[in-house]
Formats: structure tokens, C-alpha cells, sequence
């Protein structure tokens, strides 16, 4: 006889939270988990026996996907019965007011679904230098004699986020939007703009796992699963390797207090000051290297 | 969310004399388009929603609408910029800023 399952349909993020249901709630013999994750090509097919057979769906509400990740079709093989959680897509653009996805870095799929550039994001005032100059010292030296604020409307755009991250939660289960908003510049809850750190996701997660179909098929006390989940979150260590650079004139606009001249930023096994990834990045010839980005 | 689906009927035109005024404003929102997603200028009308642009996304959506904001010298209220749902409404916005 097919388990009930529990589904996760949407980001990477949702996958992590799926993955959190399915090692704190201790009951992995009873459910079984799928997720069908997203991307370039399209998200993953769910058979039709797990939809049929689904008690909870965890779905990413993104509106850039009509508020639910699950197509109509799909929704309808759901019993009557299932319970769905919404989750909001969780990004936060304001830290990299740059960053734009790399128009060289086409999509290969199956093998570099993301594109084969060792960066899947790009920096719009580097390409624009790039464009202007082959001579890299040029490039760097354009790069950062450019005021940035003349490039980009940093509080602008950080009133248009954060406007948004809240519209993008109306409707949901789970709110992170206000605590990024009073939290940001105190703590660090984004590694890049759609990859949040272990403290976010943790705070993502707590809710999840509060939430009563979520208690319903858990076999252990809530509490002890929350006092759980941060070790589970730290132990799971999401996101390694995808740590997007931080402006320095960005981080002294927002005043950020755990920002420090010298970091350093993990991608793809090198740690990068910002300096040192923009000099990278502006010399970088894809014709030359062709890595493939492991992780988005 | 901004220009996510199409809702309702065709846009609605107003009156004759408008109807340059809106196509020079799709125009130039077609141009800011150009060079946010990389996409011909011509290819953004009034019925256009992001679905139908390669690289109109969470992430270049903001860059669009600030690229707007600059191109047309004004300030969006941040309490509509996300209630549109095609380029007519925002070229609709456009237009009652400009009137």
C-alpha cells in the first residue's frame, strides 16, 4: 500500500524546510517526502499516486508563478483532505542592489542547468565597465571610481523590496518579512538575494513546524522539535558555497554591524574579499574556463 | 505582484486624442524594458505581462520599475507599484502621473 506523502514544490528553500519536516517530526517511516523542486527547465513532475496520496503540500506562494507552485491540474489530483501550507519566496534584493542575472551565462541543461559560468548572477556596473573597456585595469578602475550611488537608488530600492516581500506574503502561512525588515542590518539572514542563513531559515522553519497540520504528523512534542531545529538548521549547513559579495558603499549605506571591510565570501571553494571578486569577475573570459556553478 | 497574469479583456483605450500619448509612453517603456531584460523594445505592449519576457524576474523587476521611475522622472506610490497586472497598467499610471 502507497504511504501517505508529503510534498514539497517549489525553491531550493522549500526544499530545505521539507527537508526539516522530514528529520524532526521522527516519523520518515509513516510519510514518504517529495519535493519537486524548480527549475530553469521546468519544476520536477510529481506522480500522480503521491498527489493522490498527499497530506500536506508545502508550496512556495510565489506570485511570479500566480501565488502557488502547484499547477491547477496538479492541485486537482490532491485529495480533499490535504492540507497546504504556503510559504512566500523568500528573497531580499536590497543587500545587492547590483546584481542581475549574467546574460553570457546561458542555461545547459541537463548537466549546468544554471549556465556554465562560474557565476549564475551577475553585477550590472561591471558588465556595463565590460562593455566599455577591454583593458581590465581600465575596467577595475572605471568599476570603482564610479560612485554607486549614481548607478543605483539604494534606499529606493530598498523601499521597493521590502514593499514587495511583504505584498509577497499576504495569503501565506509563514511571515518572515518583518523580522528581515527590523533584523537585516543587526544580523545576516541572506548569504545571496534567494538564499537565506541558517537564522532565517530557522525562523522560517519554527513557524512551519507550528503550524497544526504540520503538528499532526509529528511524533515527538513541539517543543522538543523547536529546541531541535537551529542544531538540525547548523548541522544541514545550507547554502555553502553560494555567498554573494556585498558593496562596501552598499554595507555603509545600511550601516550593517556584523559587516566588515575584510570579509571574506565563500563561492564555488574560494573565499573572496569583494575586491578580489570583482577583479574576477571583470577578468573572467568564458572562453577561457567553462566551470559549471554548483549551486544557485 | 506587478505584471504577473493577464486579466480581463484587451486594454481599454481612451480617448482618440490619448492614444498617441499612450503608445509614445509603451514606447518608452519598451526602451527602459530593452535595456533591463535585454529584449527589442518592440517587443513590450500593452498586453505584455513578465511571463511573456526572457529575464523579467523577482530580481530585474525592481531594476525595471526604478529604470521607469528615472526614465519618466517620478516616484511610484509604493502602495501601487505592485498591484499591476500588465504593462497597460502601468503605462494607465504613467498617464494619470503625466495628466
Amino acid at each position: 500500500m502507497t504511504k501517505p506523502t508529503i510534498l514539497g514544490a517549489g525553491s531550493c528553500v522549500i526544499e530545505i524546510l521539507l527537508d526539516g519536516v522530514r528529520a524532526l517530526s521522527s516519523n520518515e517511516e509513516r510519510f514518504d517526502f517529495i519535493m519537486s523542486l524548480d527549475a530553469p527547465t521546468g519544476r520536477e513532475r510529481i506522480p500522480d499516486d503521491a498527489l493522490a496520496a498527499c497530506e500536506l503540500v508545502i508550496e512556495e506562494a510565489s506570485p511570479w508563478k500566480r501565488q502557488h507552485a502547484l499547477s491547477d491540474e496538479e492541485r486537482d489530483k490532491l485529495p480533499s483532505t490535504c492540507e497546504v501550507l504556503r510559504v512566500p519566496t523568500i528573497h531580499f534584493n536590497s543587500l545587492w542592489p547590483l546584481m542581475i542575472a549574467d546574460p553570457r551565462n546561458t542555461p545547459d541543461p541537463p548537466d549546468a542547468p544554471w549556465g556554465r559560468l562560474p557565476f549564475p548572477m551577475g553585477d550590472r556596473l561591471a558588465l556595463s565597465v565590460m562593455n566599455g573597456s577591454k583593458d581590465t585595469r581600465e575596467r577595475l578602475s572605471a568599476y570603482w571610481t564610479t560612485d554607486l550611488h549614481s548607478v543605483v537608488n539604494v534606499g529606493r530600492n530598498h523601499e521597493l523590496e521590502l514593499t514587495d516581500m511583504f505584498a509577497r506574503e499576504v495569503g501565506c502561512d509563514i511571515q518572515i518579512a518583518a523580522y528581515v525588515a527590523a533584523n537585516f542590518k543587526q544580523r545576516r539572514l541572506f548569504y545571496m538575494h534567494h538564499h537565506p542563513t541558517p537564522e532565517l531559515i530557522t525562523f522560517a522553519l519554527i513557524q512551519i513546524l507550528s503550524k497544526q497540520p504540520v503538528r499532526r504528523i509529528m511524533n515527538r512534542p513541539l517543543t522538543a522539535v523547536i529546541t531541535d531545529a537551529p542544531n538540525w538548521i547548523a548541522e544541514r549547513r545550507p547554502f555553502p558555497g553560494a555567498d554573494a559579495p556585498i558593496h562596501p558603499a552598499v554595507a555603509k549605506f545600511f550601516d550593517l554591524s556584523w559587516y566588515r571591510d575584510d570579509m571574506t565570501y565563500h563561492w564555488l571553494g574560494v573565499d573572496y574579499t569583494f575586491e578580489d571578486w570583482i577583479a574576477f569577475y571583470i577578468n573572467y573570459e568564458p572562453s577561457v574556463q567553462q566551470n559549471t556553478a554548483e549551486d544557485k | 505582484m506587478l505584471l504577473l497574469c493577464r486579466v480581463g479583456a484587451e486594454p481599454s483605450f481612451r480617448l482618440r486624442t490619448a492614444i498617441m500619448d499612450r503608445e509614445q509612453i509603451v514606447h518608452r517603456v519598451g526602451q527602459v524594458a530593452a535595456k533591463t531584460f535585454g529584449c527589442a523594445s518592440d517587443a513590450i505592449r500593452e498586453q505584455t505581462v513578465a511571463d511573456d519576457v526572457p529575464g523579467w524576474d523577482s530580481l530585474s523587476h525592481t531594476i525595471f520599475i526604478m529604470g521607469i521611475e528615472e526614465e519618466f522622472g517620478l516616484e511610484f506610490d509604493v502602495s501601487t507599484v505592485f498591484s499591476f497586472n500588465c504593462v497597460a497598467d502601468l503605462v494607465t499610471a504613467l498617464e494619470d502621473r503625466a495628466a
